[in-house]
């Protein structure tokens, strides 16, 4: 077995807290009770995100710039570790949960859906998803993926009286199980290539056989490892040519889940890659950075010009991820390319500015919900400016921001991975990134357009309930404050550092 | 504190402001919205005549490159400051803008009658973007203002504007942002350079920008990636597409704004970035630009003469100016690049004015077709007066603005640098734009005024009912500008003159390089009075060059100004 750090308890305190909450949920919703009670077991999940993201602040400011090792092998390599980029992550992660879980309430009313389970499995994913971030080896990193992804195919298929949400749902789970096959194979291949499952002994013995016989002397067996186990990473954040089961789970799902899974488990997703590529695969970036360009081209385009075809707007949205996680991915390349480029920063801070704005988006998608109405038509929209102006105002921000347009946090982020790229020299990529976003904007404009331009419907949208009102304010605050003083943020992802840019 | 005492910083956030103030005023309040926008946006006029009236350019010289300078850091990490500052062309832009700004206001009075509050509050956000675009001084910045500003166009565009208006709106945002976007790439590769001349830090500031040298292989790739954001913006034939259709959907603010202020940001940004940093590529690039300027001006302009519609044919009207600005600029003559200016004003002048005049009559017929008019000037004579003031000053007449600019711009084509060019018979065609310009215009002013009054709808509607007070009060202050800058540019041309000589002293090196590369011995080429490293920013002016210009330009000497310019233009080689 390998050793404690002597604070461990202390380290993981944050990711204890959260199982503590999930297990308590779980023996809680077995006691029949009525609606009132399961939200109550609501907002202590809030509650029990908010003591965590404390604690993770607390662990943050201790840890400093540095790293600290709160597990690791008899031979000293590190299977989980507090350091700026898990914690700056697991901030997102929190960030996006607290906001999904006030979104929650009002949905799962209007549906009929309250239940103790949905909290339980919330808590829970976010739990894999900080082991994500903090974990240093291919195994440790598994059993957070896995975690999570049980807990997010739950939660898919959570509206399981709609056709929709189970098709959606079974196949994220169908194709997430053949992925996480795929990692494991990859990790196999990598395992038997160098000898260890620790990303830093993996990057040693990829450091020592270079230096002794080039790029070709690392083998086709660790080779043909990398390419799987990138190919599972990709479908995690569903990268063109592996997103096929995003638009469908993302529609079917419940309109709180969608916003989640668009922003959290993605954002993990990324941690994760970042984690593996930098630090473990990094002296061999020159075998993925090729791959992951074409990919992120790919995706870029591909969830643009899909998303413009599109006239539900959770399914837009959908297409509209895709896109976003292709731009995440350009910095994901420019990390490799030049360990100098911010990469990692930029995309750090691009999941979390694009935290706040998607989840935006989707509140707004939540506030037109009512019964029987998934308020995800584009239709809608149509002159919400006239009932509810100052909604419509939000919702322009968000879109503004997704589309990348200042002063907002969407154009912070698209500007540090447009920096970081062409840093980097990637410019083929810095000018589809360029291109591809002038298209987004055509397809958030329809949005735009129904809002200002369109005759307002009759119907009038049931209240929105005050915990909805707050996390659309958050989220609107949130897009302001990273577009407008960025600064702080940034100094905090400039201390972000992955293997060997230090 | 002094981020609010700072004039700059006032002019461009008081529509903000207001802007924010007014999206709170309940609906009650109704249409005296209008007055109360209008009133900001003179406020605005008049916190930006400091501008104007202490305008000092020997103590602004002292100071540095830039008057009322307001910098201080925003993004650090990132090396963004928030750096404002004007010099005399930016700040004679900024009049334009603020006086525009008054105009369109008051124009919109009667023709906006629906959601009027929302109207005020975009139309005062855009006058934020627009001012903010001129005043800043750090690239980052820069790009912000340069961005905000297409939203609120675009529902201004969207919401307001005539049939095709959701199209209209839609293609000018994404042309413009797509050209933006590119331009950006330019603007990191130029960021990037910077950390070895500013002690290691990199810097989106333009002042430490501007010690960057690059290599004319590598100015070559960031001046196509500027090109494509500013020519689209100018717009230079062939990326004007977007043009005719964002003008004609506008509403009639719109369309003034549009043409007087927002195509002045695309040739602004060559005069500002382009020509002072990359100078190089601006001169390989030179014969492609005038050719496209001038392909430009013949093309919009005889495209003018077939329009069927008024607002259409001013709007193609201003592809044919632009191109004239833009030949002028790229004459990188003392001569050409001032011109190039004064037209820039100028256009703001006129071609806002001509959108003013259609809107009078739309506003009262509900069409534009200019054969549905004819025989106006018996029912509206104060209006066709207007309306022939306006035309001749957009033609050139001399006395009137255009003429100056005009004739300016072909003075500095004629002395431009053999060397630049494969032939300098271009300018004919240049000529032969000015001429298809009268024809146009005096055309339509022929089809719509004169003859008989045919169509019985306009007896109907338009007799007895001339221009009003608030259309005076908007009109003339135009022709009075027209007049001014017709009879006195001097005070025009003496803001500007130090900027435009930072700007060519900049330039002047790679222009002596393909000299020298081309054969051209430099004693072959007139030889200046003073030498042109003395024109750089911070040394006194010489008293000479003032002098020889008011000798050109006084209004007294209208023919002997033809004769005096050459050997004036010939300072600028």
């Amino acid at each position: 077995m390998g050793s404690l750090h002597p604070a461990f308890w202390h380290l993981v305190s944050p990711e204890l807290v959260l199982v503590g909450f999930g297990v308590l949920f779980l023996l809680m919703s077995a006691v029949k009770s009525d609606d009132s009670f399961k939200e109550a077991l609501g907002w202590l999940t809030a509650l029990g995100f908010a003591i965590t993201l404390v604690l993770t602040l607390q662990i943050s400011a201790a840890v400093g710039g540095g790293r600290v090792a709160a597990l690791a092998s008899r031979e000293g390599y590190a299977s989980l570790v507090m350091d700026p980029f898990s914690q700056l992550f697991k901030v997102v992660f929190l960030v996006g949960a607290l906001l999904s879980v006030l979104m929650s309430f009002k949905s799962l009313r209007v549906n009929r859906a309250l239940t103790g389970e949905y909290f339980t499995f919330l808590v829970l994913a976010v739990f894999g998803m900080m082991v994500m971030a903090s974990g240093t080896d291919l195994l440790t990193l598994w059993v957070g993926l896995e975690t999570m992804a049980l807990s997010v195919y739950v939660l898919a298929a959570y509206l399981r009286r709609s056709a929709a949400s189970v098709e959606g749902a079974f196949k994220y789970f169908l194709l997430g199980a053949v992925s996480s096959g795929f990692y494991l194979y990859g990790a196999s291949f990598v395992y038997g290539a160098t000898g260890s499952v620790h990303l830093e002994a993996i990057r040693e013995a990829l450091q020592a056989r270079i230096a002794h016989g080039g790029l070709e002397a690392v083998g086709f067996p660790f080779a043909a490892g990398l390419v799987i186990l990138v190919v599972a990473l990709l479908f995690k954040a569903a990268l063109v040519p592996f997103h096929w089961w995003t638009p469908d789970a993302y529609e079917g799902a419940a309109t709180p889940v969608t916003g989640f899974m668009s922003v959290a488990p993605k954002a993990a997703a990324f941690a994760m890659m970042l984690r593996v590529l930098l630090e473990g695969l990094g002296p061999v970036a020159g075998l993925w950075t090729g791959l992951l360009s074409a990919v992120a081209i790919a995706t870029m385009v591909w969830g643009n010009v899909a998303a413009m075809l599109q006239d539900n707007v959770k399914r837009m949205l959908a297409y509209s991820s895709i896109a976003h996680a292709g731009y995440a991915l350009v910095a994901v390349v420019a990390a490799g390319t030049a360990p100098r480029s911010g990469g990692v920063g930029a995309a750090l801070f691009y999941m979390g500015a694009y935290a706040f704005m998607n989840l935006g988006a989707f509140g707004l998608v939540l506030y037109l919900e009512r019964e029987g109405c998934a308020g995800d038509r584009l239709d809608h929209f149509n002159g919400l400016v006239h009932r509810r102006p100052v909604l419509a105002v939000c919702m322009i921000l968000f879109l503004l921001s997704l589309g990348g347009i200042p002063p907002t946090a969407g154009f912070m982020g698209k500007f540090l991975v447009f920096k970081a790229a062409v840093d980097a020299g990637l410019y083929v990529l810095a000018v589809v990134l360029a291109v591809t976003s002038v298209i987004s904007l055509y397809y958030y404009y329809r949005i735009v357009l129904r809002m200002f331009l369109r005759e307002a419907e009759a119907e009038e949208p049931v209240s929105a309930g005050w915990p909805l009102g707050a996390a659309l304010a958050a989220s609107v605050a949130g897009t302001l404050v990273l577009g407008l003083y960025a600064a702080p943020a940034l100094e905090w992802t400039a201390r972000v550092v992955l293997g060997g840019a230090h | 504190m002094d981020f609010l005492l700072n004039p700059l910083n006032q002019v461009t956030y008081l529509p903000l402001a207001a802007a924010l103030v007014l999206a709170f005023v309940p609906k009650s309040f109704g249409p005296k919205i209008k007055y109360v926008a209008t009133g900001v946006f003179f406020a605005d006029f008049l916190l930006s005549l400091p501008l104007w009236f202490s305008w000092d350019g020997a103590s602004s010289a002292a100071k540095g490159m830039w008057a009322w300078e307001f910098n201080v850091p925003w993004i650090t990490s990132l090396g963004v400051r928030y750096h404002f500052g004007v010099d005399g062309v930016s700040a004679l832009l900024v009049l334009l803008t603020t006086t525009l700004g008054v105009l369109a206001a008051l124009c919109s009075w009667s023709y906006i009658q629906n959601r009027e509050k929302e109207y005020y509050v975009w139309l005062l956000i855009l006058q934020t973007g627009m001012v903010g675009v001129f005043c800043s001084l750090d690239f980052f910045l820069f790009y912000v203002f340069w961005e905000v500003m297409l939203v609120p166009m675009y529902f201004l565009i969207g919401i307001w504007g005539g049939a095709n208006k959701l199209y209209a709106a839609i293609k000018f945002f994404l042309y413009t942002l797509a050209g933006s976007v590119l331009m950006l790439i330019g603007i990191l590769v130029l960021y990037f350079r910077t950390e070895a001349v500013n002690e290691g830090v990199k810097s989106f500031d333009l002042d430490v920008i501007y010690k960057v040298a690059l290599d004319p292989q590598l100015q070559w790739w960031v001046f196509a990636a500027f090109f494509v954001g500013f020519a689209i913006k100018v717009p230079m034939f062939p990326f004007h597409t977007w043009l005719p259709d964002a003008h004609v959907e506008a509403p009639t603010a719109g369309s003034v704004i549009l043409a007087g202020v927002l195509l002045k940001m695309g040739t602004y940004g060559f005069y500002r970035f382009s020509l002072p940093l990359l100078p190089d590529a601006t001169v390989a690039w030179l014969p492609f630009l005038l050719v496209l300027s001038i392909i430009g001006v013949v093309y919009g302009a005889m495209v003018s003469l077939v329009q069927k519609d008024m607002k259409k044919l001013v709007a193609y009207s201003s592809v044919s100016h632009l191109g004239f600005c833009m030949a002028g600029m790229f004459a990188l003559t003392r001569a050409g690049v001032e011109g190039s200016i004064l037209q820039m004003l100028n256009h703001g002048i006129s071609t806002g004015g001509l959108f003013l005049l259609v809107g009078i009559v739309y506003e009262r017929m509900h069409t534009r077709e200019i054969k549905l008019y004819g025989g106006l000037a018996k029912l509206m004579p104060v209006y066709a007066l207007f309306f022939m003031v306006i035309t001749l000053s957009s033609i050139g007449l001399p006395g009137l603005n255009g003429f100056i600019g005009e004739i300016t711009i072909l003075l500095g084509a004629y002395h431009m640098s053999p060397a630049l060019i494969f032939s300098k018979s271009l300018i004919f065609f240049l000529v032969s734009g000015m001429l298809l310009g009268a024809a146009y215009m005096l055309w339509l002013y022929q089809r719509v005024f004169w003859g008989e009054v045919t169509n019985p709808h306009l007896e109907e509607h338009c007799k007895g009912k001339d221009m009003n007070g608030r259309e005076w009060a908007y009109m003339a202050p135009l022709v009075v500008l027209a007049l001014w800058i017709g009879l006195y540019p001097k005070p025009i041309f003496d803001r500007m003159e130090k900027s435009v000589d930072f700007v060519l002293s900049r330039v002047k090196p790679a222009v002596e390089r393909v000299e020298r590369a081309k054969g051209y011995p430099p004693e072959r080429l007139p030889q200046p009075v003073r030498g042109e490293g003395e024109a750089a920013v911070g040394h006194p002016v010489a008293v000479t060059e003032t002098e020889v210009k008011k000798e050109t330009f006084s209004p007294e000497k209208g023919a002997p100004a033809a004769s005096a310019a050459p050997a004036r233009a010939g300072h600028g080689e």
